[in-house]
């Protein structure tokens, strides 16, 4: 029974001694809370091991704090200098070299991309150009018609069109919205009077086939 | 009275860096003369060979000088070299740790710390408590470099927790318990050699 009771004790001093430790350090450098010094110090009066560690740690402290000093070696300064003249040298170096990589770069690059750029721009007017020639966005006028623009007097190019632009919105309703919002009976037989003056048959287009000019 | 006269006089380690950044390569050569020793110091007993810590401190100020104008007057000039300082000595540790020039690595040097067999110990040493500069450096170098570094920088360097805190880049309450739990590492290590109560 008396072992029992003693191994208790023993164990519950460890305890006390386990969360007294983390504050050993702080006691040695005098930083420790009034309140928990004085525990720690009631502590350390029933607890020889604690006490025992908290010299060898201040033993140990000391010691570290007099160790001796090294010194550099007498060439240290010179060894230094010599050190970021070289390497200041090297960082010039390599400015130079990357400002003289660049001086190259920078108008091979300009270069590819205007030429991109162009190629791009050729293609875009190339393809505006053709889509021109469908019949929703092109003019028509008499041989020999001038048409003036604002900036320059563009010129005529004559194009033998299989089918008269009235005959494909006649044939294609749909591709001319407004068609559909004649109503009125006035304009259905002015619409035939229209239509009636147009050519019908193959033969007749083929004989009335005028030329037609495309603005560019 | 004259003494402390010519301290005031002496410019701080903010004003000599601003000089510095301004062009004045005489406030380079007065930080060189102020902090080369303390750093050597600070090298040396992080990785134990005199002479990769003078290089390492040369990088230090190399660096310094290349890097002057990131350096900014918020922080104290002390901590900005000593991280630089200790970021290149942990460098060279992980370097050292690769090339396994120490086999003794491979017992698990991160996180654990490890004993080297006491060539030089003798029972008479012990008996008389003798405690040489020598075993404290072999023993400091047997801590994991977490808690060496917070105990040269503490009980070497006599810098504060608040300092260390900055130089580490770890909170104060961290900084309190590596530098309770390296000193009680310490203090077991070097038990052998201490006088007997």
């Amino acid at each position: 029974m008396k072992g029992i009771g003693t191994y208790f004790l023993k164990g519950l001093l460890m305890k006390k001694c386990e969360r007294f430790r983390q504050h050993f350090s702080d006691y040695i450098d005098g930083l420790l809370d009034s309140t928990i010094r004085l525990e720690l110090e009631n502590h350390l009066e029933n607890c020889p091991r604690c006490l025992k560690v908290i010299q060898r740690m201040k033993n140990v402290s000391q010691k570290l704090k007099h160790l001796p000093g090294l010194k550099t070696s007498p060439d240290f300064d010179m060894v230094l200098r010599t050190r970021i003249r070289v390497e200041s040298g090297l960082e010039r170096k390599s400015w130079s070299e990357n400002k003289f990589k660049w001086s190259i770069q920078i108008p091979v690059y300009a270069a590819s991309i205007a030429i991109i750029w162009g190629a791009f721009v050729f293609i875009n007017d190339q393809n505006i150009k053709q889509n021109q020639g469908m019949p929703l966005s092109f003019q028509y006028h008499t041989a020999g018609d001038t048409i003036l623009s604002n900036t320059k007097q563009d010129k005529n190019v004559y194009y033998e069109l299989p089918i008269y632009p009235v005959d494909y919105f006649l044939q294609r309703p749909a591709a001319l919205p407004s068609a559909k919002k004649v109503n009125s009976i006035e304009s259905d037989s002015l619409r035939q009077k229209q239509l009636s003056k147009l050519p019908h048959s193959k033969k007749q287009i083929q004989n009335n086939r005028k030329p037609v000019s495309f603005t560019f | 009275m004259a003494q402390n006269d010519k301290k005031k006089m002496q410019p701080t380690d903010e004003d000599l860096i601003e000089r510095f950044q301004h062009g004045e390569l005489y406030a380079f050569d007065l930080i060189v003369k102020r902090y080369k020793n303390q750093l050597l110091n600070f090298i040396f007993r992080f990785l134990g060979n005199q002479e990769e810590a003078e290089d390492l401190v040369q990088e230090t100020f190399l660096r310094v000088y290349k890097n002057r104008r990131a350096y900014r007057k918020v922080a104290k000039f002390s901590t900005w070299i000593y991280t630089i300082a200790g970021n290149l000595a942990k460098t060279e540790l992980r370097k050292r740790k690769r090339r396994k020039i120490f086999s003794i690595t491979d017992l698990g040097y991160e996180e654990k710390d490890y004993e080297i067999c006491d060539m030089a110990f003798s029972p008479e040493d012990q008996v008389n408590g003798l405690i040489t500069e020598e075993i404290v450096q072999r023993e400091i170098e047997g801590l994991s470099p977490k808690f060496r570094e917070v105990i040269i920088l503490r009980d070497i360097q006599e810098l504060s927790y608040e300092e260390i805190s900055k130089i580490v880049r770890i909170p104060l309450g961290t900084v309190k318990s590596r530098v309770n739990r390296g000193r009680l590492k310490l203090q077991e290590r070097l038990k052998p050699y201490l006088p007997r109560e």
